[in-house]
């Protein structure tokens, strides 16, 4: 491998002191050799990277090495570590630059390339960050991947894969002849053609944040669209992005000029499954009155003076106070609920929940995180496909189950009795109840560790029974009555044990 | 040679770890029973500890010139100063040799001790009339070591005449043996009650055991990994040693409250020690494969923690983050997390 070496400077820039920092910059011309159908490739970590296409042959490169350090000493060190490599053949030329492991506080540098190549060769850049990727006027496949930056690809007639970060991407086409995978995970994806171009685009926007300027037909499923552009047939043009948005534009139109395919009536776009609306700004603080809100990101309202139905499609919910009935259903997010005056459905299929009081009870379920509720005042239902269920003060009856967590209940110091069932398949069980608290117990420990996982209430009056099972296990059974009988309470418990503690008033009121 | 001396001089191969299994336990044991070894072991440890961290000392030139000088040898020094001379080749530091230095220190030290105390002039005193004249509360003189094993074959004369409290003893074997010894053996529950400073070695020890082997355990292990994060989330206080404990719960354990417990606990511990491997490990792999979203929406946030405290995300790390926003079976919110924690990382 050819090592580049200042012997070609031409230049040799020391700036003036810029806020304690001095720079300096030294500007190669180049020429390698590339045939006409061959590769090139560029890894090149920090710094722009522009590659054109032309008739002439071999790469004719223009490289500029700029360091920005602290002293002159510190200028010649980063000069020195940063590195211009060039190797290969003419079938495959590999450039690299070079840089030492790890940043050093005393300097920096960063190496722009402007590359002329052949049109017919293959171009493949690899970067981390970037002010700009723009590969033009190229016949061959292009593939590019870096974290940040944008990334432009200017008539690009081979198929095209971009993979970026944090940063946008530009696919700009006179005539789409290629399938191009442009995908960022945090930037806009847009594609510019001109009106009358023919394609397939896939796109999908974890926001739904969908656009055109152009007609397109299609269905819309979900964060996804699938539909075709001018006449059925074509390249597939797959635009993905998770937080950003995926744009087509006419030529000569911009981005705001583009209308949400979910919301435009004029074009053959097909709602499949609901498609998530655009993302909204979080709604005032107080709100008056009913409150209907569906939407696919965060929200976070203080206090809804009414019913509050809440939907969004990933997204973390925050509610003060809910003076009506509370409808809250996450396609995943945690819950975090305030004070709900009634009933109440909370549901997220990914996270915890926490409620400080559900003054009618409710239903609260979460398909994998853990729940907790300060206080219940009606009938509740519990359930976690995966997390610990923990109650802090219930009044009435209460169902808790638990795919795979500890269940912890502790009943109001004031009741009496109340139906309970508390489930648990992984995990133990613990109930608090107060001393007077009567009920008709059965609590089962299905164990393969019958001397550390075992039933142990602090109330007399339970019969219990051990048999061995399937599997090795032991199923230990409690049965029988507590203060004279009462409602159910079914406890039930897998390689974990059963607690039933009496409590104080005192105590309990604590909790 | 009593057994008191026998027993000293293998404190420096205690400590070296050099003994054999069997000379080992039986150091053990005879420490644990008698005071005054007690004693000289921890004072042994202590020495052995300090010597640990005493930095390597750069000898000043001018000290180095003048003993050079007497010793009749300053062209060296010049070679020395200059570089490597031709003629000579240079001794490469053996790491081994602070080891064996330590070692024998704490020989010296033990024997030494040993001798002065006992081999010279030994203290006499008369015999007084006892008198109390005020009371003070008893202070631990030394530290006396206790090994918390699972098994222990101990003899009889080491148990207190007394049993102190009524410990739940179950699983009783008894063997008659042949007249002159018999053996008891039994499992017994007691509880313990250790208090200490929670940057110290020994409670770092302890709390990282205490967190593996409650969450191991059908008991309520997320109390204690609660408990735990609460104690070492303070930043003066975290510790790698409880980075790691919680990174194997993480791992290793099928409970699903005490997996998101333990997660939990490793995004609130400072980003420069949950970065610490393994726990970095096991959140990437709880990002890739636990079952519970819950677990990987808060491995997520953990590494997003890092990102944003300054730490530098490995290759790994990042890529699994762009794997996971891309997963098409991912939760939608999983998959978000993972983009905006990729949003905060800076190359």
């Amino acid at each position: 491998m050819r090592i580049v070496r200042p012997f070609i400077a031409i230049a040799f820039l020391a700036t003036a002191p810029l806020f304690g920092a001095i720079g300096a910059k030294r500007v190669y011309h180049q020429e390698w050799t590339l045939a006409p159908g061959g590769a090139l490739e560029v890894n090149n970590a920090f710094g722009n990277v522009e590659v054109v296409g032309s008739d002439e042959p071999n790469v004719a490169a223009i490289v500029t090495k700029t360091i920005i350090g602290v002293d002159a000493k510190a200028l010649d060190e980063g000069d020195d570590q940063t590195e211009l490599r060039v190797g290969g053949d003419d079938r495959l030329r590999i450039v690299n630059t070079i840089n030492p492991l790890g940043r050093n506080p005393r300097w920096s540098s960063t190496v722009d390339y402007v590359l002329r190549v052949p049109r017919a060769v293959h171009v493949t850049v690899k970067a981390s960050t970037a002010g700009q990727i723009r590969v033009a006027g190229v016949r061959g496949n292009v593939v590019v991947t870096t974290f940040s930056g944008r990334v432009v690809l200017d008539n690009v007639i081979g198929a095209a894969t971009v993979e970026n970060t944090n940063g946008s991407i530009l696919f700009v086409s006179d005539r789409p002849t290629s399938n191009a995978d442009l995908t960022s995970v945090n930037g806009d994806v847009i594609i510019v053609v001109p009106p009358t171009a023919n394609f397939q685009w896939l796109a999908e926007s974890l926001r739904g944040d969908i656009r055109s300027t152009i007609p397109v037909r299609g269905e819309i499923m979900g964060t996804a669209f699938h539909g075709n552009v001018n006449a059925p047939g074509g390249p597939t043009l797959r635009t993905r992005t998770m937080l950003g948005a995926a744009v087509l534009l006419n030529r000569g139109s911009q981005p705001p000029q583009a209308v949400a395919l979910s919301e435009q009536k004029q074009w053959p776009v097909k709602m499949v499954s609901d498609a998530p609306r655009q993302m909204q700004a979080a709604p005032q603080q107080l709100v008056q009155g009913r409150f209907d809100w569906k939407g696919t990101t965060d929200l976070n309202v203080a206090e809804v003076r009414g019913d509050a139905f809440i939907e969004t499609s990933a997204g973390e919910v925050r509610l003060g106070t809910v003076f009506g009935v509370c409808n809250v259903r996450s396609g995943g997010g945690p819950l975090h609920l305030g004070e709900i005056h009634g009933s109440l459905i909370a549901i997220t299929l990914a996270g915890e929940i926490t409620v400080d009081a559900a003054r009618m009870g409710g239903n609260i379920n979460t398909a994998g995180g853990i729940v907790r509720v300060l206080y219940t005042g009606g009938p509740t239902a519990l359930h976690s496909g995966g997390g610990d269920i923990i109650v802090s003060q219930a009044v009435s009856s209460v169902t808790a189950t638990t795919r795979s967590g500890d269940i912890n209940l502790t009943m109001d110091w004031s009741t009496k009795t109340e139906t309970i069932i508390a489930k648990t398949s992984k995990g133990g069980v613990t109930l608090n109840i107060n001393p007077r608290f009567g009920a008709m117990i059965d609590a089962t420990v299905v164990t393969s560790d019958p001397d550390t996982d075992t039933i142990k209430s602090e109330f007399p009056g339970l019969s219990i029974q051990k048999e061995q099972i399937a599997g090795g296990k032991t199923r230990i059974r409690a049965t029988g009555k507590i203060n004279g009988g009462g409602e159910r309470v079914e406890l039930s418990a897998e390689d974990g044990g059963i607690r039933i503690i009496s409590q104080t008033p005192a105590a309990l009121m604590k909790r | 040679m009593s057994d008191c001396e026998v027993m000293r001089e293998s404190m420096p191969l205690l400590l070296t770890e050099s003994l054999d299994a069997d000379r080992r336990e039986l150091t053990h044991r005879h420490i644990e029973t008698c005071e005054i070894c007690g004693e000289e072991w921890a004072d042994a440890k202590e020495t052995w500890a300090m010597l640990e961290e005493l930095p390597v000392v750069e000898v000043p030139p001018h000290v180095k010139a003048r003993f050079l000088e007497a010793a009749g040898l300053a062209d060296l020094n010049a070679d020395l100063d200059t570089g490597k001379p031709s003629n000579v080749i240079p001794f490469h530091r053996r790491p081994a040799f602070k080891w064996v230095a330590q070692a024998a220190a704490v020989a010296v030290m033990v024997g030494g001790g040993w001798f002065a105390g006992h081999r010279t002039a030994p203290a006499r005193s008369e015999r007084t009339p006892a008198m109390v004249t005020g009371r003070m509360p008893i202070v631990p003189s030394a530290i006396q070591p206790i090994s918390l094993s699972e098994t222990r074959v101990i003899d009889a004369s080491a148990l207190s005449p007394t049993i102190e409290g009524r410990p739940d003893i179950t699983n009783v074997a008894v063997d008659p043996g042949n007249g002159e010894e018999v053996t008891v053996s039994f499992d017994a529950t007691s509880h313990w009650t250790v208090k200490g400073n929670p940057r110290d070695k020994s409670m770092l020890k302890l709390a990282s055991y205490v967190i593996e082997n409650e969450a191991s355990s059908g008991s309520t292990g997320s109390t204690t990994i609660e408990s735990f994060r609460r104690v070492y989330s303070d930043p003066a206080l975290a510790a790698p040693e409880i980075a790691s404990a919680f990174g194997k719960v993480l791992v290793s354990q099928e409970h699903e409250g005490k997996r998101i417990q333990a997660v939990e606990s490793l995004k609130t511990l400072p980003p420069t020690i949950s970065v610490a491997s393994p726990a970095q490990g096991a959140l990437i792999e709880a990002i890739k494969n636990d079952p519970n979203p819950d677990v990987r929406i808060k491995a997520i946030d953990a590494l997003a923690r890092q990102a944003t405290g300054g730490v530098k995300l490995d290759a790994e790390a990042v890529n699994t983050l762009r794997q996971k926003a891309f997963e098409a079976d991912e939760n939608l919110y999983v998959r978000r997390k993972a983009a905006e924690a990729l949003s905060t990382i800076k190359p």
